[in-house]
């Protein structure tokens, strides 16, 4: 019954996808706007247990990163009847999720009667050639899919925790902001409709990497207690999801 | 005047470019503020053990302590200065260890050794009186508390053992001060490392008498060896009697 289906819905595929690619895709420029959530390591928060230091100082390999928006700008010319070259260029920011077990675990390292975190956010640039494809479905739409591999550059949040104990407040500890650039790559999926003869909305789902390896640096530390940061080298992964709108040239 | 004319889709693509100006993210900062958690100790009760190095037979040991000694329980208000005092041998060297305590648990709760595991960010200061100006040292390796946090001005009936004044003075000459000086022997785990003051040695000179303020620091990112980050977790006096 399954297989049944499966072959269904190839048949059906290869039906449109010859009913309906008897010329090249038209080129297009794309606006998308999304929604990005961190993955691995890099999406996840620590507890305040494990930050709890107060003989020396701990690492930490979570990247505390929420979900994040992000705007692109992408396109493609297509040199067959399927398969085109374009690029995209991308811009997206991230907030930190978990930030009070974070401060919890300064507050319990220190051993003091308040914490105050404040932090800054992540932020990506991604520059991004690479090869597009496109299947027609029915008439106005299409089935997409891009693979590409470029240059990021990504700066972490700054960090500051403020101590207070017995009404004093002692020195803020600080991560600084590290950024850096790095090969990133991204593959995605999606659909593509075309509302009127030049202008077209897509919807797409894309799975982003980079490995930037920051060094960080710590200033104002005096005390060897609580969490301390001196090189992120986790994987910054995330699944994106985004709407845009394609002007499509050539089509009037 | 020159009339543009823009086409409907040129219309569509600049409406495009704006929708897209608008997409790009806000870069705003955020504080999150973690408040004090429940359950810390009391620190009842501060003793001093002290051991004559060159007999060890000769053991002192005072005690401050806000555990009152017929209901024993903690009295918040007030502070029971029976046991607190010292008779030291003239010209003689002291292995000493601050003993921090927390009577109000069954069993009694050692919170020096709490304080010994949080060593980077605490520092126990000593200051004898009366003392020759000559004699106080402000530095980050030494003991002393600067004269702005003395005790002053307190009445006459505010007193440590024996109806000794809590208050701090300075001597007016050789032959009334308290001849009694305190090195910590103890390190930390700072980079470089620091002193602790959780042991220490105490040098006599001639026979004197006065007061002795112990004096915790709470210095959490803040130890640099001085007295004045941070906040005070204990302040304690006891009568010395050098003989």
């Amino acid at each position: 019954m399954k297989s049944s289906k499966i072959i269904l819905f190839i048949t059906v595929l290869c039906i449109s996808v010859s009913a309906f690619a008897q010329q090249r895709p038209a080129s297009f420029i794309e606006l998308d706007g999304g929604v990005s959530l961190p993955t691995g390591n890099w999406g996840k928060a620590a507890t305040a247990q494990s930050l709890m230091s107060i003989n020396g100082t701990v690492n930490d390999v979570h990247g505390y990163a929420n979900a994040g928006g992000f705007g692109s700008v992408d396109g493609a010319w297509f040199f067959s009847k399927h398969f085109g070259i374009g690029g995209m260029f991308k811009y997206g920011t991230h907030n930190l999720k978990g930030v009070d077990s974070l401060s919890q675990g300064y507050e319990e390292s220190f051993d003091v009667d308040t914490t105050r975190t404040t932090h800054t956010q992540y932020k990506i640039w991604s520059i991004m050639p690479g090869l597009y494809v496109d299947f027609p479905l029915a008439k106005r739409l299409s089935f997409t899919a891009r693979a590409l591999a470029g240059i990021t550059d990504a700066s972490t949040p700054r960090i500051t925790v403020t101590i207070e104990d017995g009404g004093v407040f002692d020195q803020p500890v600080v991560q600084e902001s590290a950024s850096k650039a790095a090969v990133a790559f991204d593959g995605g999926i999606g659909l593509r409709y075309g509302i009127i003869r030049c202008l077209a909305i897509a919807l797409r789902a894309d799975y982003f990497y980079t490995k930037p390896d920051f060094t960080i640096q710590n200033t104002q530390r005096i005390n060897n207690a609580g969490r301390e940061v001196f090189a992120y080298d986790q994987p910054l992964t995330s699944v994106n999801v985004s709407l845009g709108v394609a002007y499509q040239f050539g089509r009037r | 005047m020159q009339i543009v004319r823009v086409s409907r889709n040129q219309q569509w693509l600049s409406s495009i470019i704006l929708l897209s100006l608008a997409i790009a993210g806000c870069n705003k900062g955020a504080q999150t503020v973690t408040p004090a958690l429940p359950g810390n100790e009391f620190l009842t009760t501060v003793e001093l053990q002290l051991t004559n190095v060159a007999n060890p037979s000769d053991v002192q040991l005072c005690k401050s302590t806000q555990m009152s000694p017929t209901s024993h329980t903690y009295q918040v208000d007030s502070v029971f200065t029976n046991l607190a005092f010292l008779r030291l041998k003239a010209g003689s060297i002291y292995a000493g260890r601050v003993i921090i305590l927390d009577e109000t648990q069954t069993p009694v709760d050692t919170v020096s050794t709490e304080i010994l595991a949080r060593e980077n960010y605490h520092l126990f200061f000593f200051q004898p009186t009366p003392v020759l100006s000559s004699n106080i040292d402000i530095s980050d390796t030494s003991t002393s508390i600067p004269m702005t946090d003395w005790i002053t001005g307190q009445p006459a009936t505010d007193t440590t053992a024996f109806g000794t004044s809590v208050n701090e003075v300075l001597a007016t000459s050789a032959a009334n001060a308290l001849n009694l000086s305190v090195s910590r022997t103890d390190h930390d785990n700072n980079t470089p490392p620091l002193q602790i003051g959780l042991q220490d040695n105490f040098y006599t000179g001639a026979a004197s008498a006065g007061v002795l303020r112990v004096v915790l620091r709470h210095q959490p990112n803040a130890k640099n060896g001085t007295y004045d980050p941070g906040s005070t977790d204990l302040d304690v006096q006891y009568a010395v009697t050098i003989y």
